[in-house]
């Protein structure tokens, strides 16, 4: 065998290594998880009090642009479940019905079934009044939903990987019966994490490429613009502040279009990519607070988590885990006679 | 507490099986062709794109993995878009849309009312917003003689009459992809303010006429942003004539006033 053939050999199996020797991201995934779930659940709170407006009968006439969405060319099941012909009460159950899925999703409840269930659901919602999400975050999540469905969602920060290792048994015990080989869900995991890391990676090339297109982000003063927006500005003193400083608006002007394009290139080494998940997490809780696009941000830095290592998130974890035993120590010392009385440890508390 | 290891039973720890590999392999080449698909039908380069497989990636991308990735982009929005709204309404006695006597409502800034706190903001994106836009970007696509024949009044002749004029005021007789655009957006903005004519002034009945009007605010120059005296650039406008109210099946007005109202107090 030539060097070269040795050499292809050993990428080859290190490839198939990669997919095979364990499942990756689950930390991230987990975080990603409760982000979505939890926007959703926000998302549904505030549109409640006037649900109709946006969602039902009262929005019956921006019909000339429901009808003609691409939304509507969605597969099975997708549209079978909200309808824009739903009396408004009918909308109101199925929107609980999405919330406590989100619950659930956030959760990490019997994720397996969970998980698809809720996509549907979520995309079929999303169909209802494509002028609202047939927009922005909303795609996003469309498309991180569709990649998610294939993830282990649940195999750390669940109530499901609370159930294994409570009891040592599957969350699902029907599924469990299938008795489906592990690899295959390990591959699927992987695949998924591909194709969330690259969605992720297409976001800022793609967004920094139509940046570079115009001439404010190049000069430096693109970011003074939308904090004068009226519609985009939340807390309008705190927007004046940071325009009324130039050097802030140059910086963050380049960062956000450089940070973007490099970002790709940043995640091959360990503390290039620990920089460039620094500065585009920073730039996403900017955009959250100053730009009034909560949403969008805490989706998008839930994404960006999907890149940390599981060993970085057992650290953090672990660094937590411990804070939080001193904090109940501490707790109990200065309660002592009640903790005599009532066992309120976690784990007690959790029974 | 110590957070439980990912267990080595989730891994394939032996040599992997053919199936396996198999699998792996299928897998790659899929994520392949979804990898070019989704540079193809995002590719803001048009010189690229155009050598790359665009039907193809538009049949794979549609519609689920659709999204616009111009975020703030080419350039950041510069300028408050805002939807103005007002209703025509007949004199007592008179037969509706014959005499055209009758009286008009003030304009209406409906943008402020559906953005007029915290929690609507961030709940994007904003209905009149969006239309306003849409209108905008539909309203520059025309040609002079098209936007004239916007500014007209075409409550009573009605939106196929005006779809007529729009083909026909076209430079080369034909421009069937921005006239239906055009109509459209009319529509849905249509739509929309006799909803609010409803909401805002129902002791006054149907309306007979709607008209919208689309300003564009530009926020105060770079370079002016330091001068107390500065003003904002002059406010763009879209003026489209009156049109005739449009009410869409199984629209609940009442529970749209109960918004809207609610907001605008």
């Amino acid at each position: 065998m030539s060097e070269r053939d040795s050499v292809v050999q050993r990428l080859a199996v290190r490839y198939v290594g990669w997919f095979t020797e364990r499942r990756h991201a689950l930390y991230g995934l987990a975080l990603f998880r409760m982000g979505i779930g939890g926007i959703t659940i926000a998302m549904l709170a505030l549109y409640a009090p006037n649900f109709s407006y946006s969602f039902g009968r009262a929005a019956r006439w921006g019909e000339p642009l429901q009808s003609d969405s691409s939304v509507n060319d969605y597969w099975w099941p997708l549209l079978s479940i909200f309808s824009r012909d739903d009396p408004d009460w009918l909308l109101y159950v199925k929107a609980i019905i999405l919330g406590g899925l989100s619950v659930a999703f956030l959760l990490g409840w019997k994720t397996r079934i969970i998980a698809p269930v809720f996509a549907i659901f979520w995309l079929s919602f999303s169909a209802l009044n494509p002028a609202i999400t047939n927009t922005g975050h909303y795609q996003s999540v469309r498309v991180f939903l569709v990649f998610l469905v294939f993830a282990d969602l649940s195999r750390v920060w669940a109530l499901d990987a609370r159930h294994r290792r409570k009891t040592g048994r599957d969350p699902l015990p029907l599924v469990a019966r299938l008795k489906i080989p592990d690899w295959v869900g390990t591959l699927s995991n992987n695949f998924a994490v591909v194709f969330i890391v690259f969605q992720v990676c297409v976001i800022y090339v793609t967004s920094a490429l139509w940046k570079l297109q115009g001439s404010t982000w190049v000069t430096g003063t693109a970011v003074y613009y939308p904090l004068r927006v009226e519609e985009l500005t939340l807390f309008p003193a705190l927007n004046e502040w940071v325009w009324a400083a130039t050097p802030v608006v140059f910086v963050a002007s380049w960062i956000s279009v450089y940070a973007q394009l490099l970002f790709p290139l940043m995640l091959l080494n360990r503390w290039s990519r620990l920089v460039g998940i620094v500065l585009v997490t920073g730039m996403h809780a900017g955009i959250g607070v100053l730009l009034a696009l909560p949403f969008f941000s805490v989706m998008m830095i839930a994404a960006d988590m999907v890149l940390i290592r599981s060993q970085t998130w057992r650290l953090v974890a672990d660094h937590l885990g411990s804070a939080r035993t001193s904090l109940w120590g501490w707790v109990r010392k200065r309660t002592g006679g009640l903790s005599q009385k009532a066992d309120l440890t976690p784990d007690a508390a959790s029974h | 507490m110590t957070q439980p290891r990912i267990s080595r039973a989730n891994s394939v720890s032996r040599s992997p099986a053919t199936a396996v590999v198999v699998v792996i392999v299928l897998g790659t080449i899929f994520t392949v062709i979804h990898m070019l698909f989704t540079v193809t039908y995002n590719m803001p380069i048009a010189a690229v794109k155009a050598a790359l497989p665009q039907q193809a990636a538009g049949r794979y991308i549609e519609p689920l993995l659709v999204q616009d990735y111009k975020i703030f982009a080419p350039e950041p929005v510069h300028a408050d878009t805002q939807l103005w709204v007002r209703a025509w309404y007949k004199a007592e006695g008179e037969v509706a849309g014959v005499s055209g006597s009758g009286a008009s409502s003030d304009w209406v800034n409906v943008t402020a009312v559906e953005t007029s706190s915290p929690v609507l903001k961030v709940l994007r994106k904003k209905m009149t917003i969006l239309g306003a836009e849409r209108m905008r970007s539909a309203y520059a696509a025309l040609s002079a003689e098209q936007q004239r024949v916007m500014g007209q009044n075409y409550h009573r002749l009605g939106t196929d009459a005006l779809a007529e004029d729009l083909r026909a005021a076209a430079p080369d007789g034909s421009s069937p992809g921005e006239v239906a655009r055009a109509i459209r957006i009319s529509d849905y903005l249509d739509g929309y303010a006799t909803q609010v004519a409803l909401a805002f002034w129902p002791e006054q009945g149907e309306p007979v006429a709607v008209q919208v009007r689309v300003v564009t605010v530009p926020v105060i120059r770079w370079n002016d942003r330091f001068d107390p005296d500065a003003q904002r650039p002059d406010s763009q406008v879209v003026n489209v004539g009156w049109r005739a109210p449009v009410l869409q099946p199984n629209q609940d007005s009442a529970e749209f006033a109960r918004s809207f109202v609610g907001w605008s107090e």
